[in-house]
């Protein structure tokens, strides 16, 4: 039984001057219980469209998507969602922030602390409960992020480019702590992002999208030997042609969409 | 974290220096003549610009029936404060300004709220506060003399007038401008559809709300004084115009400087009460 | 599509004209209170057809607008002069800021003393109560500007002097254009309201002595004069404003 059951999905928006744009095309896919999956592609393939729709933000114009064998209707606890942009709220503290997802679970008020208390010592942010998001840097912005949507435990993780909005060292760090926290907390992650190196690194299958509209252009199982550390599992052979394989796909999407959008400008 | 070693982590940022350690004693103990040393040196020129008032005056310069010197001007601030002359008229003053910024808030909130969540509501006020934009408030001065005469009435009806568009655009933006996934992560953390506005709208539009209450506080007072001098037998302005008319230079100078030096106070408790209310906010007024 | 759209814009200024007509001619309201719009029209028309109206417009616009240019004049040199040189920024910043909190309307007595109560005083008040705001304004856009424009411009040879004029105005003008918008309205007010006080023409007295003989039609054609000058001279600045800055972005 698939945690994730993409089916036949399709998005279609209405352009400002009218003309109608097909986002993504009769996408099907499926993510297994815990399992790691990213979403590469061109920029514009539909990649973020297809995580909202998933999260429910967004309705398809055809198709369905299923979790838990229920079909999605809208947004819920189920589907934890982390934004590049973080989305925390600014005029809460960090700890409130945490605590916002247990809040409306109502939950009596001496276990929500001990949760938030959890969250905290899990992602490194001691002392740091009770500043407000424009005290902190990114990194530590993103790891609140992390942290209010694992307190209250949905079993589905949505991640839209996470790590994008960071520098190259603090990603690298913020991937293994996320990787750490996947292991030990056991959750079906969909993971969209730009980079085809931390979609293979972190995944254990990479779904390579194509330019607009996106449809599958090839699903990659990625079979690493993980136990080493980040520096062994990234100069290994293994790792080169994993990545070579993949970014030669996203590369050719790249290349028509560049293709077709200078035709545009002719 | 999990994976890595039991030490703090090393990506947390530094704590600051503790107050006891040698950097921080050093920086408490410059701290306080430095900070007086900068606050004497913001007043000094307008120490310079009333000596010069004073010294122009005194040595016959300008006549003293022109401008009457600085310390004559202090002597009758002095007195009206002690008479209570003073104090009456303020209370009229501030209590039409501050009456009529109540009421626009309650009013021009409500209305921006309203504007940026219906789009009914949107279509139907938006012409008519683009229409009203360009008048200058002031000018309805004598439509409300004729309205409700010379009463306290009249000098509220225009001080909210007044305060009711810089609030009611201020806080429609505020609304507006909630980003959406803002919206969107809580309606994931499980707040539905409806606690939407309750739990993230209105906090996080609190910034421009306020800052429209900060434009329209400043405003509230000028109208009380153009009101006032136009169209009043009491209050401030009035109080400036019955000197200025009786060629009572001195007191209707010290009536200017306290009321100028009342507004200014007043809008300095408004960005304390701000900058308090509104820790967390990004963009922090210098002011 | 675009003609519907057009219809609804209008559509509650239309109702608020209609509902104004039909309460004004009920007699619910009486006459001075409240005429009605057509007989504002009436009036309006009138006077601007035997040129009464068309010259205290005038006058007041004059007055604003002298004062105006004056405060805009010595506002830019004020600035520049505080954003070159840190003596004149230390002595005038916090004359700015007082000078800037005092309404100027307060003032208006002692004008009159001092000036008359003639042009001279209205021209001089609007010309006191926008200056620091122009100051303010011209200065934030010349230190706000790019260093790496200035920079550049020195690679490219151009002499100390010369930079004042080739980079740092022009980089500040969308600041002194914001703060003439800002100031336009002021420049209203302060005219109006000052012939309200004192007397000697323009809109304001209009409006006031229409008030003072009850006469409620001249009352609201004054106040729409006043209205459409507003309007008008703010769409003229708006235009301005996009021919000369046509350069910048957003």
């Amino acid at each position: 039984m698939a945690r994730i059951d993409v089916r036949g999905l399709t998005k279609t928006f209405q352009a400002i001057k009218g003309e109608t744009v097909e986002a993504i095309s009769d996408l099907s896919f499926a993510v297994a219980d815990n399992q790691f999956v990213s979403i590469v592609g061109p920029s514009g393939c539909g990649k973020s469209t297809l995580l909202y729709i998933v999260a429910g933000f967004i309705l398809p114009t055809a198709g369905q998507v299923l979790v838990d064998d229920r079909p999605v209707q809208g947004p819920g606890p189920d589907r934890g969602i982390v934004f590049q942009e973080y989305a925390l709220f600014p005029w809460r503290t960090v700890g409130d922030n945490i605590k916002y997802g247990l809040e409306e679970k109502r939950l009596p008020r001496d276990e929500i602390e001990r949760t938030v208390q959890k969250y905290v010592r899990l992602m490194g942010l001691e002392g740091f409960q009770h500043k407000y998001p424009r005290e902190l840097s990114g990194g530590m912005k993103q790891r609140v992020a992390l942290a209010r949507t694992l307190a209250y435990e949905p079993d589905v993780l949505l991640m839209d480019e996470p790590f994008g909005a960071l520098d190259a060292q603090t990603r690298e760090l913020q991937q293994d702590d996320l990787l750490a926290v996947w292991r030990e907390k056991k959750k079906t992650v969909l993971f969209v992002t730009h980079s085809v190196e931390e979609a293979v690194y972190l995944s254990e299958r990479v779904v390579v999208m194509t330019t607009r509209p996106g449809r599958i252009k090839s699903v990659v199982d990625i079979e690493l030997d993980r136990s080493g550390n980040r520096e062994a599992i990234m100069t290994s052979p293994e790792f080169a042609r994993l990545r070579n394989r993949v970014w030669l796909d996203v590369r050719a999407e790249v290349l028509k969409h560049y293709e077709s959008s200078r035709g545009a400008d002719g | 974290m999990a994976s890595t070693a039991t030490a703090p982590s090393p990506r947390a940022t530094a704590p600051a220096p503790s107050a006891l350690s040698p950097r921080g004693l050093a920086s408490a103990g410059s701290r306080l003549p430095g900070r007086l040393l900068a606050a004497l040196s913001r007043v000094l020129p307008i120490v310079v610009l009333c000596a010069l008032w004073e010294l122009v005056t005194r040595t016959g310069l300008v006549g003293t029936q022109i401008v009457p010197p600085f310390s004559t001007v202090c002597a009758a601030a002095v007195d009206l404060l002690r008479s209570g002359t003073l104090l009456q008229h303020l209370g009229v003053s501030l209590y039409r300004a501050l009456g009529g910024l109540a009421l626009s808030i309650v009013v021009g909130v409500s209305l921006g709220i309203s504007m940026a969540r219906n789009r009914h509501v949107e279509n139907f006020f938006d012409p008519l506060v683009s229409l009203v934009y360009p008048l200058p408030k002031t000018a309805l001065v004598p439509l409300t003399m004729v309205w409700l005469g010379i009463t306290d009435r009249a000098a509220i009806l225009v001080v909210f007038l007044a305060g009711l568009l810089p609030i009611v655009v201020n806080t429609y933006h505020g609304v507006r401008s909630v980003d959406r996934v803002l919206l969107w992560s809580a309606r994931s953390l499980g707040t539905p559809e409806r606690g939407l506005f309750r739990r993230v709208v209105i906090p996080a539009s609190m910034p421009y709300i306020f800052n429209g209450v900060r434009i329209a506080l400043p405003v509230s007072f000028i109208v009380v004084i153009s009101v006032e001098l136009v169209a009043s037998k009491v209050g401030i302005g009035n109080l400036i115009n019955g000197f200025g008319g009786l060629g009572i230079y001195d007191y209707m100078f010290a009536t200017i400087l306290l009321f100028v030096a009342v507004a200014f106070v007043a809008d300095r408790c408004a960005v304390r009460i701000g900058t308090g209310v509104m820790r967390w906010h990004e963009e922090r007024d210098a002011s | 599509m675009r003609v519907r759209r057009a219809l609804a814009s209008v559509y509650s200024v239309m109702l608020v004209a209609v509902v104004w007509e039909m309460v004004a001619r009920s007699g619910m309201v009486p006459f001075f209170f409240l005429p009605p719009l057509s007989t504002i029209a009436i009036t309006f028309a009138g006077q601007i057809a035997d040129g009464t109206l068309v010259q205290e417009t005038l006058l007041t616009i004059f007055r604003a607008a002298s004062g105006l240019a004056i405060a805009v004049a010595a506002g830019i040199a004020l600035g520049i002069g505080m954003a070159r040189s840190r003596a004149v920024h230390w002595f005038f910043d916090p004359i700015v800021a007082v000078a800037m909190s005092v309404p100027s309307l307060t003032l208006v007595p002692a004008f009159i003393l001092w000036f008359g109560i003639g042009h001279e005083s209205k021209i001089l008040l609007v010309a006191l109560s926008c200056v620091w705001s122009m100051a303010v304004s011209t200065y934030n856009g010349a230190r706000n500007v790019d260093r790496r424009l200035v920079w550049s411009a020195r690679v490219m040879g151009t002499p100390e002097g010369k930079l004042l004029w080739k980079v740092v105005v022009p980089a500040a003008t969308p600041y002194i254009f914001n703060g003439m918008q800002v100031a336009l309205p002021i420049s209203l007010i302060v005219a109006f309201v000052f012939e309200m006080v004192a007397g000697g023409g323009g809109l304001g007295f209009q409006e006031i002595m229409a008030a003072r003989f009850f006469k409620a039609p001249d009352l609201f054609a004054a106040l729409f004069a006043i209205l459409l000058v507003g309007f008008v001279l703010d769409r003229i600045l708006r235009l301005v404003r996009a021919r000369v800055l046509v350069w910048l972005q957003g």
